[in-house]
């Protein structure tokens, strides 16, 4: 079949999964269904055309017609955009089969508007990917945002619900104008709107023109991909949204952003100074920190889930400004190798990001709570769920040999490689301290997944509804079964994929061939893990004592859930450490009824604060009000008024501006 | 001799500024229209014969001249809305601004900004100064029926000034520009029907409660 034909197919499987549900819609379980198996098959035609494009070596091309005045309805899917299709292909496939089973708690809800926004959402991202062309681009990119919109608002009668969704809106619009502004400046006066036409101007534009391009490009990327502190919209929307949708945004929407860095910083404005990917490191420090310092004071384990995204897109962005540094040292090899850093690590976030997110969703499937300090005690009740849950912890916690060490271990070699290039004292200071914060990032995440897993997962459960858990029908968990097992094998073959993500980037900016880049040892751990298992036999064969279930000694009291660790004081000594960011602010009060020391009570409460908000959203939101305000003046309602703006504004363009 | 005209042209508009009672205005206005139409006559049959702008004199004739004032008149006449209590500038304010409207037009915005049209300068002017007297007409009065007179007091100026500079535009626009005048104006008239029947009145300060 040639790929006109496979991408038309594609596009009838999503607009049918959009649009037949409402046919179906008496009844809705069957429109439910029908929407996700359409959008399951789409994804996986998208699944085989980005494998084509990822094997291919000449770029495909497919026309799909004329649109408007010279500007072609056209897709273009070379190693990266086959790549990032790839991605969003397979966490989609996995994710439309988890919400067959997931969303029938919403059985009440339109599901089939959810099937229509879901599957349009899923096309919209593939398409945005693929775009040749800036308008194109920028009307999936638009697409995608009010589709995903539509699904955080999925269920608008909270309240919550529709305040987060309105900050999701405001934010990415504004990011939008940016993006546009970007493109359109780049676009310049060139003959098209083609990215070739653009690659090719580029060489001719001034530096200046170029810094602002830059700037515009990362400020509205960077709003999508929740980079610090552009990142408020995330911590809010990801609640609010059903779990399987946060597990699409968070894993694969939020990507789509970097394509556009990539693409646009990388790929069409050609080689830039090196302070463009110190400035892209650095705020990729900074959010990676923010991040996972912020997760680790989260509760709610969506929320929790959402701040990792932000630490694992600057641990990506990291690569990427890695790389660029590396291409403006006209050195391609180095730099090739840490754009594939950064995209391997592109392809492990998405996969346990949206592991741990649609466990958080059989969590809240079985239990209809994510607030941590409910949970407990959910291994012995739901096993598989949490064995599936600790997999995507280990693996975003960069423990080997998992797939999110694989792709961090290159990040390290890539960031030292920085310094030992000796280029000067900045930058050999520079990426050390560069691999120290990653370093520091892995160990906050490890111990926020600890918090995670132990609390919600060990232990005796905190409430009637952990209690009550039970392990998710099969569907859900079949559908997360190859999400975990991927992330032990992408750790077991983080080489040949190293390899195979670098060819990406000598498509993008033709260099010397790439040498077969070394990973780390990973025998040593199968190694390890046979010698773990040799020993168990062994201890086993040799006698060891037989187990014995018994109640838990507690100094004669009666051992009860209260007397648990919870996560607020699991993290408290983080709280400590980081105080003048999280700026916590704690109330105690303590009572009693009638006698001191019997029916004793204390209260506890402990606040984060927010520097982003306090000293930047809060004061920007109050002035924007404010100066509408003064303006609502000129608003006064009388039709002379209004036609005296119109008189006035004639005079003066006669006066002013007829000269030109 | 179509300077003379363009003058009184000019005098008409400038004189319906100051004036409170709306059949003046209407007569005034008809007057104008009746110099365009005349203007447009002696273009067509000045040196040589030309259809086209005798067919647009008799138009504005038959539109401008007789139909438009004649709906207006009814309408004023049933609504008994002669007497206009109100102005938002006052007579001699309007008059000042009629007159540096003037100034501006010969004085600068024709001979500076326009200066690459060359033909039928004076003309222009008086056209151009005529477009400002309705903007200024419309922002200036709080009757509704008022701001109708000034809409086609502007409607008036760019008809001249498209005489003027081009002598006239082909004859299927010309036909089109006078039906979206009487259909304009037959609209306008519906609709301040319906103002004075939910506010009672034919002020447009009532309707700034209509603001959210």
């Amino acid at each position: 079949m040639n790929n006109e034909t496979v991408w038309i197919i594609l596009l009838v499987f999503f607009v049918a999964g959009a649009v037949i549900p409402y046919g179906l819609n008496k009844n809705r379980n069957l429109a439910l269904v029908t929407g996700c198996l359409f959008a399951v098959a789409g994804s996986t035609t998208a699944l085989w055309m980005g494998v084509r494009g990822l094997v291919s070596s000449d770029p495909i091309l497919i026309l799909m017609g004329n649109i408007l005045p010279i500007t072609n309805l056209e897709f273009y899917i070379d190693g990266l955009s086959g790549f990032f299709l790839i991605t969003i292909a397979l966490v989609s496939i996995l994710t439309s089969i988890y919400s067959i089973q997931y969303m029938k708690i919403y059985g009440q809800e339109n599901l089939a508007w959810w099937s229509f926004c879901y599957n349009l959402f899923l096309l919209t991202m593939m398409l945005v990917v693929t775009a040749n062309n800036i308008i194109v681009f920028l009307i999936f990119w638009e697409m995608m945002t009010l589709a995903s919109y539509f699904l955080v608002t999925f269920s608008f009668k909270r309240e919550q619900v529709r305040k987060a969704g309105f900050v999701y809106l405001v934010m990415t619009h504004i990011g939008t104008v940016f993006i546009a502004s970007a493109l359109f400046l780049l676009a310049g006066s060139q003959g098209g709107w083609n990215y070739a036409h653009l690659a090719a101007g580029s060489g001719m534009m001034n530096d200046q023109t170029k810094n602002l391009i830059f700037v515009c490009a990362l400020i509205g990327f960077g709003t999508k991909a929740g980079i610090v502190p552009l990142h408020i919209w995330l911590p809010q929307a990801h609640p609010a949204a059903p779990t399987n949708v946060s597990a699409l945004m968070s894993g694969v929407m939020l990507k789509t952003a970097i394509y556009g860095i990539v693409r646009l910083m990388i790929d069409l404005l050609g080689t830039g100074p090196s302070w463009w990917g110190a400035v892209i490191i650095v705020l990729g420090v900074i959010s990676a920190l923010v991040g996972v310092v912020s997760a680790l004071m989260e509760h709610d384990l969506k929320r929790l889930l959402a701040y990792h995204s932000v630490e694992n897109i600057g641990i990506i962005l990291m690569g990427v400004g890695t790389s660029m540094v590396f291409y403006s040292w006209s050195m391609p090899v180095p730099a090739a190798i840490a754009l594939a850093a950064g995209l391997f690590h592109v392809l492990n976030h998405a996969i346990f990001k949206s592991l741990l997110f649609l466990c958080t969703g059989s969590v809240y499937y079985a239990t209809h709570t994510k607030d941590i300090e409910q949970l407990g005690g959910l291994i012995k009740k739901m096993p598989v769920t949490s064995i599936l849950f600790l997999t995507g912890a280990i693996s975003i916690s960069a423990v080997p040999p998992f797939n999110g060490f694989a792709s961090e271990y290159q990040l390290y070699l890539s960031l030292l490689q920085l310094s030992h290039q000796h280029q000067s004292n900045f930058w050999v200071v520079g990426g050390i301290l560069g691999c120290t914060a990653l370093a520091l990032t892995g160990a906050l995440a490890a111990a926020c997944f600890v918090k995670a897993f132990g609390i919600s997962f060990l232990a005796l459960p905190r409430s009637a509804k952990a209690t009550g858990a039970r392990e998710v029908p099969w569907n859900m968990t079949l559908s997360m079964i190859p999400l975990a097992a991927l992330c032990l094998i992408l750790g077991g073959v983080s080489g040949q994929m190293m390899n195979l993500l670098a060819q990406i980037a000598v498509q993008l900016k033709a260099g010397s061939p790439i040498p077969l880049i070394g990973t780390y040892p990973y025998q040593i751990f199968l190694l390890f893990g046979f010698v773990i298992v040799i020993l168990f036999g062994l201890t086993k064969l040799s006698g060891a004592g037989k187990e014995r279930k018994s109640q838990t000694w507690g100094c004669g009291i009666e051992t009860n859930a209260e007397m648990e660790y919870t996560a607020a004081s699991f993290s408290q000594p983080i709280r400590r450490v980081y105080r003048p960011l999280l700026k916590p602010t704690r109330s105690i009060t303590t009572g009693f009824n009638g006698q001191p020391y019997f029916g004793y009570r204390i209260e506890f409460h402990e606040r984060i604060g927010s520097n982003f908000k306090d000293y930047f959203y809060v004061p920007v939101r109050k002035s924007v009000i404010e100066i509408s305000r003064k303006w609502q003046n000129i608003q006064s309602g009388n039709i002379n008024w209004y036609l005296g703006y119109i008189f006035v504004t004639l005079i003066i363009l006669l006066v002013f501006c007829a000269k030109g | 001799m179509e300077t003379i005209y363009g003058f009184f042209f000019l005098m008409a508009g400038l004189l319906m500024l100051p004036m409170r009672r709306i059949k003046v205005n209407i007569a005034l206005l008809s007057l104008q229209a009746l110099f365009l139409s005349i203007i447009a006559f002696s273009e067509g049959l000045g040196s040589a014969f030309e259809w086209h702008s005798v067919a647009i004199g008799l138009l504005t004739l038959l539109v401008k001249v007789i139909a438009l004032p004649l709906i207006l008149l009814r309408l004023v006449n049933s609504l008994q809305a002669d007497q206009e209590k109100d102005m938002s500038a006052g007579p001699i304010v309007s008059m000042t601004i009629g007159l540096l409207i003037v100034g501006l037009t010969f004085g600068y915005i024709v001979p500076v900004l326009l200066q690459d049209i060359r033909v039928g300068h004076d003309l222009l002017g008086a056209a151009v100064a005529t477009i400002l007297f309705g903007c200024f007409f419309v922002v200036s009065r709080r009757c509704v029926l008022h701001q109708v007179l000034g809409i086609v007091v502007m409607e008036n100026g760019l008809f001249l000034s498209a005489l003027a500079i081009t002598g006239g535009m082909p004859i299927m626009i010309e036909l089109g520009i006078f039906f979206d005048v009487l259909v304009g104006v037959l609209v306008m008239g519906a609709i301040i029907y319906k103002i004075s029947d939910s506010f009672k009145s034919l002020d447009i300060k009532r309707l700034n409660r209509l603001r959210g």
